[in-house]
């Protein structure tokens, strides 16, 4: 069939004009979705840094609370006992006491004393237990677990199948803290009365788990995730350089590994 | 017509039945708008197949079949993208351009009426091409939200823009001959169209079953 030269250039015309119309369109759909791509990126690092933003406050609100406690606990036992000594020492220079009285006085002070020098002892170990300096981890998550099963209100069970010595020592006092944030959570939000803590090695990778029989929270809350606790024991698995995966449903405990 | 039968169930024809009784029980299952657009849209083209299939097989011409066809096609998928579009913008861009499609096309059989016994190729152009554009939109608006309907949107995208390419290159048949290939392309195109929209219907499929009783937080 004969075509008229004037139909074959329409049709290349027209074919032309349509793929160019159809080049056009891929052409704004990869522009504006680069720019997407873009604006998407920048809200995520920004996200990112308001999130460290708030583990740093939390750390820092931590540290606040710490102090304070320090300094209400050093002012209530050791400042008052202190000067409670302080003034029968004064008593002992007082003219003319018989040997009775001298007596009473200096059994008082060696009283006090000796249960500032407890308190003061006391104090020290809540802020660093002198075992896990002098022992080991091992030693000082044994003493740990020991002295919460002492109290009767919980009952842990403890086994370590892992090899500490592969950890570096930094991150032994973390480990530890850890485990203590955990213990304190679980006994005094998730009320647990059963805690099991266990470390296995696992392809190579030292794993911590640790189970309680608490009432446990709803994962969903974004609220149960934004507890100090909660922020101080991400800070410090971040800083360790380890994973924690965290499973819960209401009424049935929580179950947390980290691997470390 | 049973000869017929055995002549319609070739492998295309029974995947797109397959896919629309998919179509009907997800929609029966869900009862979503959505769904629903899909599943009558899956119909009209097994209608409009088995029709044009059953002229062609009495050897009746069936070029007008094609016009039902495209603007039907136009019209049940752009309400599909009207319904899935949250942005007003994008949702104002459908109705008009689809509006103003209808409108030439109208204009165009009003003056030239003998076009409807022919392939139209302002109208196939026409609304492949704004189909295009809305599953365009929705790849832009998949950047950034849940993963929906996005096998589908490729199968859409792919099926017209091949097609499409496929028809202009047929037109230039004056030119150069093709010895039929685009009949077989064509006939590949819908072919992997289809896959998409069973891949699709899976995926929505097993949205509905998930349930999610313990959740797990990962950290680091």
């Amino acid at each position: 069939m004969e075509y008229d030269s004037s139909e074959i250039i329409s049709a290349v015309i027209y074919t032309f004009t349509a793929f160019f119309l159809m080049s056009l369109a891929i052409l704004i759909f990869v522009y504006y979705s680069r720019k997407k791509i873009i604006e998407q990126e920048i809200k995520n690092r920004d996200l990112e840094i308001e999130h460290q933003k708030t583990l740093i406050n939390a750390v820092i609100q931590t540290q606040e609370k710490e102090r304070n406690r320090i300094a209400q606990d050093l002012h209530d036992d050791i400042s008052s006992g202190l000067n409670v000594v302080s003034i029968n020492c004064h008593m002992l220079k007082t003219p003319g006491l018989d040997t009775t009285e001298q007596d009473k006085i200096t059994d008082t002070i060696l009283d006090l004393t000796s249960r500032v020098l407890h308190s003061s002892r006391r104090i020290a170990h809540d802020l660093l237990p002198p075992v896990l300096d002098k022992f080991g981890l091992n030693a000082g998550i044994l003493e740990l677990t020991e002295d919460f099963n002492k109290t009767g209100k919980v009952s842990i069970d403890y086994k370590n199948q892992a090899d500490f010595s592969k950890i570096p020592t930094e991150s032994h006092l973390h480990i530890f803290r850890i485990i203590q944030e955990l213990i304190n959570n679980s006994m005094r939000h998730g009320k647990a009365t059963k805690i099991a803590i266990s470390f296995t090695e696992e392809s190579g990778q030292t794993v911590l788990k640790y189970v309680d029989n608490g009432c446990g929270f709803d994962t969903n809350e974004i609220e149960n995730q934004k507890g100090l606790g909660m922020k101080n024991i991400e800070s410090r698995v971040s800083l360790i350089g380890a994973v924690y995966k965290i499973t819960s449903e209401v009424n049935n405990g929580i179950a947390v590994e980290i691997k470390i | 017509m049973i000869e017929y039968l055995n002549h319609f169930f070739s492998i295309y024809n029974q995947l797109l039945c397959l896919n629309f009784l998919l179509f009907v029980l997800l929609a029966i299952k869900t009862r979503k708008k959505t769904h629903l657009i899909l599943m009558v849209y899956l119909l009209v083209i097994v209608v409009i197949q088995f029709y044009s299939g059953y002229l062609a097989f009495q050897g009746i011409h069936n070029t007008h079949i094609s016009h039902f066809y495209f603007v039907l096609q136009f019209l049940i998928l752009g309400y599909f993208y009207y319904n899935i579009f949250n942005q007003t913008f994008q949702k104002n861009i459908i109705k008009y351009s689809m509006i103003l499609c209808l409108l030439i096309l109208g204009v165009q059989y009003a003056i030239y009426p003998e076009m409807y016994f022919k392939f139209n190729n302002l109208e196939i152009f026409l609304t492949s091409y704004l189909l295009i554009i809305y599953s365009l939109f929705h790849f832009y608006n998949l950047l950034s939200a849940k993963k929906s309907f996005l096998y589908l949107n490729i199968g859409v995208f792919f099926y017209l823009f091949g097609s499409t390419v496929l028809f202009l290159l047929a037109n230039l048949s004056i030119v150069v001959d093709l010895k039929g290939i685009n009949a077989i392309l064509n006939k590949v195109l819908f072919l992997f169209y289809h896959i998409f929209i069973f891949i699709e219907w899976i995926q929505l499929y097993l949205k509905k079953g998930k349930l999610n009783p313990k959740k797990v937080i990962h950290g680091i």
